[in-house]
């Protein structure tokens, strides 16, 4: 089915995400805006304007919060009800590169990924203080990533105790918290792994990479359990909510990206690998292909009841799309 | 020549050659033989009389009457039940009886079943049937059968027989073959087989298209062969070629069934009835020896002569005559200078490889001054020439030439420059590719000829193209259709901007041949296929669908077309036309409406740098395979399938050193064209259910296979995996609860509205709303 466009952004969408309850639909991109839809009509409810390129956002669990980053400054949190800044924080430090925020289950504390010197922080901060602004940094941490590596993303671990983090060059480390030593470590892709993705129920971690695979990792021991061959570099996975279902159980994964976005104008169109592909989990098969998107492909969401997803492009453009009833039917197991 | 036994006695008596010939067979006594054989008698007589004292053995001198060796009317049963002279009467009009019921006729005295020394039969019966092909069948019905429930009865031809023994000596352990034996992969309707050869190491496997069923390999261990191996025309053996020797592998087992002991062989061909023989040891004296089959015996042998290749020497369709071309240079006396050639071709009949007689009775070579290029016509004993006659005043023609009646049909061609023959596969039509020269202009035409008809009805087709290279006519096999590759200019069309800067374009012209009634026949245009990068393009032997190869910079695809008629729009019901001259017209005016339009099916991209397609002989399958691009070439090379809708169906990857792959061939015209009609006219009533069940049955045994070998995964990835996650997920799910309700029915409840998610008119969901 021809899938809506929302066309809220003038430059690359970087993320999209649903609230958890999946009434909301939030979108970021680099030209300083974040979109807020109703996921039912996709009609645009509001726009936060941050002024900086917005390389992240996420949204508290009761949708009361907006966190987004401010690439060159810091973050932002906003009030999702009135669209009013409410803090604005600066890192204090100069020349950082912002690159990832996530609340904590339970949303008193997020966490912000940030680059500075050629080394990457985890910094982490409790909601309450952040809330009051600059001013008070109380309750705020850092933890510094590894050395020669990048972090590209980090999230939070079962019961918020430990961090997944990825690197630029494959390594994928799990950090406890309480000890903060690295508990776990394993080289898993060749190249960077552009971002992971984790169950709420921690059950399973699908990580992607630059190197044109995916992998399904043991969120404990980090072994590989599948491997998904997308061929041309990977950027986004998304797992199917519908894995603890009870009508219609569904081991699905959505994975895209394509080439590199500066490679697009001296190959063929053919060549992107802008399709979005649909595959099964178990029996590692490609169900279907999703066409559509002209620019590589940066981010994936399904919405939590696993009836909608949508995909943020390059291009600028954020296609939501509905699984068709014939997705709910026993051809696609 | 009647001489009494008295005086050959006497006349022989008493001389030393006497002796030496009782001393030679101690056994016989000579007085019979001499009476009941007076040759024989005659032989010792003029042997002795000549006072020869080397005595050869009389049956061994060439001109020795030969006993009758032909037992190819007698056939054995083995394995009959044991018993004594009474009872094998008994079992004698058994079998009688049991061959009447499938209309076969014997009579006592056809039966010999010899007994031993205790009276008892030895379980064996000797049959002597009216003719060759009824002992065949006769021994085909009894292979097998089950007599009782302790006798399974083994039948043979007693030619069949040897072989047996022969390849019984080579294989290990007993193993029996037979005609049926030998014919077996021929039965299997539904698979094809096929080999590949990894440098010395030859694999059989069955192409099935489900391939949980059963065992793809044909046989178990791998054949050796120094030299590329062979299939025989009608795909009954398989032709393995040794240093020593030459093998003939069939059966079930693909046993060696016959071999040739000729050595250093580079090439074999055998001719299309399975006869005889043609090897080619360019070491030897003499390189091309032809011989009989069966028998292993050599008929003739040719000396090498310059200019001569192995592909020199062509059998004829059914195997009856040989022929090659032949360049003579007649040199003037005493000079070494060429004074002129002459060139013709000698037509050698079968078996006795003797040059074909004229109507005086003279056995001559046939003279065709200028001869090029030729070929034999796949269907009738008819040679296709193509010559340039040495007088200028002749213009360059096409012959057609019967064997062995020498009748000669010749179309010719005013200004050509070059033939080049391309025959229907079945022998249908004959295209010839007709360059000329007009105007200084070189251009080109292709040159139809009905050869299924005597008088050869012709047709011309132009190609009305700037063709700059003209790369191959493809016959459709089993159909009447035609494909013409070139390489022309590029028309611009008028109103139309040319973008790209490749002045040379490559197309595919289609035509389809009709019989018609008055001309012969007459062609259609179907359409032209334009392609810039097409580099190959072939016709499957199922009708109606092509396959269309493209190089592209980085690699290779191959595309499937299909080939639909397209009835024009505005052509309502047939309307009823009384008058019979009207409807004929009317038909004929639909049929110049009727367009057609190619559809593809799919494409399928192909890794290999170089490769070859094989469609089987059915042209159910396409095999893609990867070739060598230098005799150094080491990397791995493939091996696929795909159905003739471009479905790829199966592949053989990291293929070492792979020589070649091949198709099993079936015989052809095995049944008459009558039963051919019969068959499809009683397909749907007789066959069509049965078939369909055996394919459902079959599919849901596949089905099963493939449901429980992904309920294995399913079971493995959930239990070894997302279970124990899961499970210690719902131990700790009241920790997660104290720092987010995850559920929703943890939420404390409020009066909410509802969302209903409609699509295609079904409720797909309702959601709260707050």
């Amino acid at each position: 089915m021809q899938p809506i466009y929302l066309t809220g952004h003038s430059r690359p969408v970087r993320k999209v995400m649903f609230n958890f309850d999946g009434d909301m639909l939030f979108t970021c991109s680099d030209d300083g805006k974040v979109c807020m839809y109703n996921s039912y009509d996709q009609s645009r409810v509001g726009v936060f304007n941050v002024n900086q390129a917005v390389k992240s956002i996420d949204v508290s669990k009761d949708t009361k919060y907006l966190l987004a980053s401010s690439t060159t400054e810091g973050y932002q949190i906003f009030d999702c009800m009135t669209g009013q800044l409410i803090s604005k924080i600066a890192i204090p430090r100069s020349s950082i590169q912002v690159k990832h925020v996530e609340f904590a289950l339970g949303d008193q504390q997020f966490l912000v990924v940030y680059e500075h010197a050629k080394r990457s922080y985890i910094r982490i901060q409790d909601t309450a203080s952040a809330l009051k602004g600059q001013t008070n940094p109380d309750g705020v941490f850092e933890v510094e990533g590894p050395q020669d590596h990048l972090i590209t993303q980090a999230s939070w671990g079962p019961l918020n105790q430990t961090l997944y983090i990825a690197t630029n060059k494959g390594k994928f480390y799990i950090h406890d918290l309480s000890s903060s030593k690295t508990i776990v470590e394993e080289d898993v892709h060749n190249s960077e792994i552009f971002s992971f993705n984790v169950t709420y129920d921690h059950t399973m971690l699908i990580t992607c990479s630059k190197d044109g695979t995916a992998k399904l990792l043991h969120p404990r021991s980090l072994e590989v359990v599948r491997l998904f061959n997308f061929v041309k570099p990977c950027r986004a996975a998304c797992i199917s909510p519908l894995f603890d279902s009870q009508e219609n159980q569904k081991f699905h994964v959505l994975l895209a990206g394509g080439q590199d976005a500066r490679d697009v104008t001296t190959s063929k169109a053919s060549e992107g690998g802008f399709e979005i592909k649909l595959m099964n989990i178990i029996y590692n098969q490609s169900l279907a292909e999703i066409l559509g998107h002209f620019g590589t492909v940066h981010t994936l969401a399904i919405s939590p009841d696993g009836i909608n997803f949508v995909s943020g492009s390059e291009d600028g453009y954020v296609h939501f799309h509905k699984f068709l009833p014939e997705y709910f039917t026993k051809k696609f197991e | 020549m009647s001489i009494s036994f008295e005086e050959a006695l006497a006349k022989v008596n008493g001389s030393e050659s006497f002796k030496k010939i009782q001393q030679l067979y101690p056994n016989i006594g000579f007085e019979q033989e001499i009476l009941g054989n007076p040759e024989l008698g005659e032989q010792i007589r003029s042997a002795c009389s000549n006072q020869q004292l080397t005595i050869e053995d009389p049956r061994k001198v060439s001109d020795a009457p030969k006993l009758d060796e032909d037992f190819s009317k007698y056939f054995v049963i083995n394995n009959l039940p044991i018993c004594d002279a009474d009872k094998s009467k008994k079992l004698i009009q058994l079998l009688i009886k049991l061959y009447q019921k499938k209309e076969i006729t014997f009579s006592e005295a056809d039966i010999t079943m010899p007994l031993n020394e205790q009276g008892m039969t030895e379980g064996v019966a000797f049959f002597l049937a009216s003719s060759e092909e009824k002992a065949k069948l006769a021994a085909a019905i009894m292979n097998n059968y089950q007599f009782d429930k302790k006798h399974l009865l083994s039948a043979s031809q007693i030619n069949d027989f040897e072989k047996i023994m022969q390849a019984k000596d080579l294989a290990s352990g007993p193993k029996s073959s037979s005609l049926i034996d030998l014919r077996d992969p021929m039965l299997d309707t539904k698979r094809e087989q096929f080999l590949f050869q990894l440098s010395k190491d030859v694999h059989i496997k069955w192409h099935q298209i489900h391939e949980q069923t059963s065992s793809r390999n044909v046989i178990e261990n791998v054949l050796q062969s120094d030299r590329p191996v062979l299939w025989s025309p009608k795909g009954t053996y398989l032709i393995v070629i040794k240093h020593d020797k030459v093998e003939f592998h069939g059966g079930k087992e693909m046993q060696p069934i016959i071999t040739i002991p000729e050595p250093k062989v580079e090439n074999v061909s055998m001719s299309p009835c399975e006869k005889f023989v043609l090897t080619y040891a360019p070491t030897q004296k003499s390189p091309y020896v032809v011989w009989d089959f069966q028998l292993v015996e050599q008929i003739r042998d040719f000396d090498q002569k310059t200019g001569e290749s192995f592909q020199t020497y062509q059998w004829s369709h059914d195997g009856q005559y040989l022929a090659k071309k032949f360049i003579q240079e007649i040199k003037k006396e005493g000079s070494d200078e060429v004074e002129k050639e002459k060139r013709g071709l000698s037509v050698y009949k079968l078996p006795g490889m003797e040059l074909i007689a004229t109507d005086e009775g003279v056995k001559k070579s046939i003279t065709v001054d200028g001869i090029e290029d030729w070929a034999w016509a796949p269907h009738k004993n008819i040679i296709v020439y193509s010559c340039f006659p040495s007088d200028d005043n002749q213009h360059p023609r096409i012959g057609f030439l019967e064997i062995p009646s020498r009748r000669t049909t010749i179309k010719t061609f005013a200004s050509s420059k070059r033939f080049v023959l391309y025959f229907h596969p079945q022998g249908d039509y004959l295209a010839v590719m007709n360059e000329y020269q007009q105007k200084k202009t070189t251009k080109y035409s292709v040159e139809l000829f009905d050869t299924k008809k005597n008088s050869f009805p012709h047709q011309q087709i132009l190609v009305n193209r700037d063709v700059l290279e003209f790369t191959a006519i493809i016959w459709e096999p089993n159909h009447s259709k035609m494909a013409v590759h070139t390489l022309s200019k590029r028309i611009v069309e008028a109103g139309k901007k040319d973008y790209t800067l490749d002045a040379k374009r490559n197309g595919v012209d289609i035509y389809e041949m009709i019989d018609d009634p008055i001309k012969g026949f007459i062609t259609r245009t179907i359409g032209f296929l334009p392609s810039e990068k097409v580099t190959k393009f072939s016709f499957s032997g199922s009708g109606d669908i092509f396959t269309v190869f493209e190089q592209e910079p980085k690699n290779a695809s191959v595309s499937f077309y299909m080939i639909l008629k397209q009835q024009p729009e505005n052509v309502g019901p047939a309307q009823p036309v009384t008058k019979k001259g009207l409807s004929s017209q009317v038909n004929k005016l639909q049929s110049t409406e009727e367009k057609y339009e190619f559809k593809k099916t799919a494409k399928q991209d192909i890794y290999e740098t170089k490769f070859e397609d094989v469609w089987d002989q059915t042209g159910r399958y396409l095999a893609i395979y990867g070739v060598k691009r230098s005799p150094l070439d080491k990397t791995v090379k493939s091996l696929k399938f795909y159905n003739i809708f471009g479905e790829a169906l199966g592949s053989y990857d990291q293929l070492q050193n792979l020589q070649q792959f091949k198709w099993r061939p079936r015989p052809q015209g095995v049944l008459k064209q009558k039963d051919i009609t019969k068959l499809k006219s009683e397909y749907k009533t007789k066959f069509l259910k049965k078939f369909k069940e055996e394919e459902k049955s079959e599919k849901k045994e596949v089905n099963n296979v493939v449901k429980e070998s992904k309920k294995k995964i399913r079971d493995e990835f959930l239990s070894k995996f997302f279970m124990p996650l899961r499970k210690e997920f719902e131990e700790q799910i009241d920790k997660y609860e104290q720092l987010w309700p995850i559920k929703e029915k943890d939420m404390h409840s409020q009066e909410v509205e509802i969302e209903i998610i409609y699509a295609f008119d079904s409720v797909l969901r309702e959601t709260k709303i707050n």
